[in-house]
């Protein structure tokens, strides 16, 4: 994992600099890493698997396999740091830079790096965190396929203590789990991001800590933060260059019309190429094209059924976690006391990656006939919960005092002011916040639907399972070695979820950041 | 020119009779921050008039801000405590609105609306006017025209006015005011100062008092009946001076300037 974090800021740094320093290279890299960060990888992962197994078989395929999950789930995050904080210096400096003649390379270790280390970091500990949950999930799934799966790991100890009623390990591995998320993040990121303050660029840069007895004494308030700011962080300054592009320009409802034809026209593109795509791999194999084309229809009806279930599944779970996280998050926001209990609290919990709960959950409602259903749902709640209540909390505590000190001295009542300061408030980072948090549900959801599924392997009769769904469907797939309906399936799902995130996310976003944001 | 040097003696003796509109007695400020104690407000005691434009004036980072947020009931004391009519200020006083130095507007509401959202609480009032008295309130501040722009749309003296004219809507007996130009340009601040007294202390105005807190000695010279000087961290007062000068007040004539040395003088 540690090799997967390092491989991603060493990629993250070549992107990310490219991308900031030169004009064509931003045009192409920004909108590919835009559609990859919202793709749910986690699909894409029986594919990896099989490829990485062929080109080398056994163990180490499998555990490149792995890393190169991990990798591609945490290099989005940090590029786009590093892209914007290399964007992001100072004029001056660029100029002294010219002054002195200083070559391309010295020009990256002197001033690109440096001044890329801050955002680095703090990406840094967020995707830590987001790695692990695929590192549980992958070994989970690889767990499925009985001929290749990881043999140590502590997903897979998840799994197998599970499967097999140790409930005793079980716990034990859960809280081992957590401590090591927490041992991690206190002793090496947060060393990383205190270290990397010394590279802030610009005059406001404020004085270190360094007094170890202090950091000691303070460790948890200081982890605590760190998180939200990483988490204010990522999520704040992640969308605010989609509205680099176009000037604005008042639109007629033509406009509105033609740009709708282009998204479908486009849609239809890439689920066209899908199918062509996935019909050729079989071809390569060997087989007749026609039949091969026919069935790739007849599939492609299937996907899209189990597609729409999972899409109702998905939302229904967010307008529940919407329900839960809007008022928790404003009321630890808006209390002191409650916010300086919750944040540790919130840290402990939300360092247990979702899927790793799974196996109790599917185990104790298996007798329920809708038990399936219920397991997937709370797996998937749980998964988009922090993402909320984390965006929702940094957003109402981005409220300026001034203006919480003109609520109070209004004496508006607790009603009116969630509804004419808090709520509003939220906003902006409230819909960064179910950007993120579907876009992880979409990922949850594979390792939901699918683990109901892998967890009967022992036994062969499926504890639980919901009824239909796109996660199952490539759980389905995976095992009859249908590479037709797998490559199908995760094709379909991905440019969903991408249209969805361009068509309907975005511009919510844009609408709420023109009229939601404090600026003076 | 009076000025009063031992400033404790004069607040302890006070009226007997009528408690006073505001009393700030003994107040101290201090913090502990990690393992030091940092002390803001060492003991300021005043009592503010009737028909009064009160500044306080201070070096920045003095604590004059917090000393204001105590008053307002925002912020407690560690020492000493703010009296209101006789009665002593725990949370936020019903008497007290504020003027704030960034505007403190929703960005979300428009003119009017922001003007009406502090009118809500006054539940006596009928939705029509409330609207009723925000649009006057609008109109007195010059801003009639702009009802339903956006603070996004105006530029930071019409935000301020906007703030003045949510304050007048309120009508607070006491309106306290954060450095309310210092976010200013000059030239709109200096407009702005020309037009808020004549605003805030007028016969009929419910505004009985106001207090406002500055760094810019020429601006609290223009503007105030009478200054209290606070030192630097901690702060105590060094003097409290009345500023007898006919209004308008010329910055260029020689008592003006009087005024202004002599406060400078005790900063420096």
């Amino acid at each position: 994992m540690g090799l997967a974090l390092f491989m991603s800021i060493l990629f993250s740094w070549a992107i990310g600099i490219t991308a900031a320093r030169n004009r064509t290279a931003e045009r192409i890299i920004l909108p590919v890493l835009d559609v990859l960060q919202s793709i749910p990888i986690l699909g894409f992962f029986p594919v990896v698997l099989v490829i990485f197994v062929r080109l080398l078989p056994g163990m180490a395929g499998i555990n490149l396999a792995v890393i190169f999950l991990i990798f591609t789930s945490m290099s989005w995050n940090i590029a786009f740091g590093v892209y914007e904080s290399v964007k992001s210096i100072p004029e001056y400096y660029l100029d002294l830079a010219n002054l002195e003649r200083i070559g391309t390379w010295r020009r990256i270790t002197t001033l690109y790096i440096p001044a890329s280390w801050a955002r680095v970091a703090y990406n840094s500990v967020t995707s830590w965190s987001v790695g692990l949950f695929y590192l549980v999930s992958s070994e989970i799934f690889t767990l499925g396929s009985q001929s290749d799966h990881v043999d140590h790991g502590i997903g897979v100890d998840i799994a197998t203590f599970a499967g097999n009623g140790l409930w005793n390990q079980y716990v034990t591995a859960i809280l081992v789990l957590i401590v090591a998320v927490l041992l991690t993040r206190l002793f090496f990121l947060s060393q990383f991001t205190t270290w990397s303050e010394k590279f802030k660029l610009g005059e406001e840069s404020r004085p270190i800590k360094r007094d170890p007895i202090y950091k000691l004494y303070s460790w948890f308030n200081v982890t605590a933060r760190l998180r939200l700011f990483a988490v204010l962080a990522k999520r704040t300054r992640r969308i605010p260059r989609l509205n680099i592009s176009p000037p604005y320009r008042p639109q007629n409802s033509w406009d509105k019309i033609s740009r709708a034809v282009k998204y479908v026209i486009a849609g239809v593109l890439i689920i066209a190429l899908g199918l062509a795509l996935a019909s050729a791999i079989p071809q390569l194999v060997g087989g007749n094209l026609g039949l091969k084309l026919a069935s790739a229809v007849k599939d492609e009806g299937i996907v899209l059924e189990a597609l729409a279930f999972s899409f109702v599944r998905v939302w229904y779970v967010y307008l529940i976690a919407v329900g839960i996280s809007l008022p928790l998050g404003i009321m630890i926001a808006t209390s002191r006391k409650l916010f300086e209990i919750a944040t540790p609290l919130l840290q402990v919990i939300s360092a247990i990656p979702a899927p790793a709960l799974l196996p109790p959950l599917a185990i104790a409602f298996s007798a329920l006939s809708f038990g399936g259903e219920l397991t997937a749902m709370i797996v998937i709640l749980l998964g988009m919960l922090w993402y909320l209540l984390f965006n929702i909390i940094s957003g109402v505590r981005s409220i300026p005092s001034e203006v919480m000190e003109m609520a109070t001295l209004s004496r508006l009542s607790r009603w009116e002011s969630w509804k004419h300061v808090y709520i509003p408030a939220a906003l902006p980072a409230f819909i960064t916040g179910s950007i993120t948090a579907v876009g992880g549900a979409w990922n949850t959801l594979i390792v939901a639907e699918y683990f109901n599924i892998s967890l009967s392997g022992a036994s062969g009769v499926p504890l639980t399972q919901v009824s239909i769904g796109i996660g199952k469907l490539i759980d389905i797939a995976d095992l009859q070695g249908n590479l037709l309906l797998l490559g199908l399936s995760i094709l379909t799902m991905s440019t969903l979820v991408v249209m969805f995130n361009i068509i309907v996310w975005r511009r919510l976003y844009n609408r709420t950041t023109k009229r939601y944001v404090y600026n003076r | 020119m009076t000025l009063t040097q031992d400033v404790s003696r004069n607040v302890a003796s006070g009226s007997a009779g009528e408690p006073q509109l505001l009393e700030v007695d003994h107040v101290g400020l201090s913090y502990v921050t990690e393992n030091r104690k940092l002390e803001v407000i060492d003991d300021v005691s005043f009592n503010a008039n009737i028909n009064e434009f009160m500044g306080i004036l201070a070096p920045s980072g003095a604590g004059k801000s917090s000393l204001l947020r105590i008053i307002a009931g925002l912020q407690e004391p560690t020492k000493g405590e703010v009296r209101i009519k006789g009665k002593r200020v725990v949370g936020p006083a019903k008497e007290v609105f504020m003027i704030f130095q960034n505007f403190a507007l929703l960005p979300w509401k428009n003119v009017q609306e922001n003007v009406e959202l502090a009118l809500m609480p006054m539940k006596e009032l009928t939705p029509d006017e409330r609207a009723q008295k925000a649009l006057k309130a609008i109109s007195d501040v010059n801003l009639a025209g702009f009802e339903k722009a956006f603070p996004g749309e105006l530029s930071g003296g019409m935000k301020q006015r906007v703030g003045i004219a949510r304050a007048l809507a309120l009508e607070p007996e006491i309106l306290l005011m954060d450095e309310p130009f210092s976010s200013l340009d000059e030239l709109t601040a200096e407009h702005l100062r020309g037009e808020v007294y004549s605003l805030l202390i007028s016969k009929d105005s419910p505004i009985h008092t106001v207090i406002m807190v500055s760094h810019n000695v020429e601006e609290v010279v223009e503007l105030v009946d009478r200054v209290l000087v606070l030192s630097n961290r901690p702060s105590r007062i060094l003097a409290d001076i009345h500023i007898d000068l006919p209004r308008p007040r010329n910055k260029k004539s020689d008592e003006f300037y009087r005024y202004t040395d002599k406060i400078y003088s005790l900063l420096v």
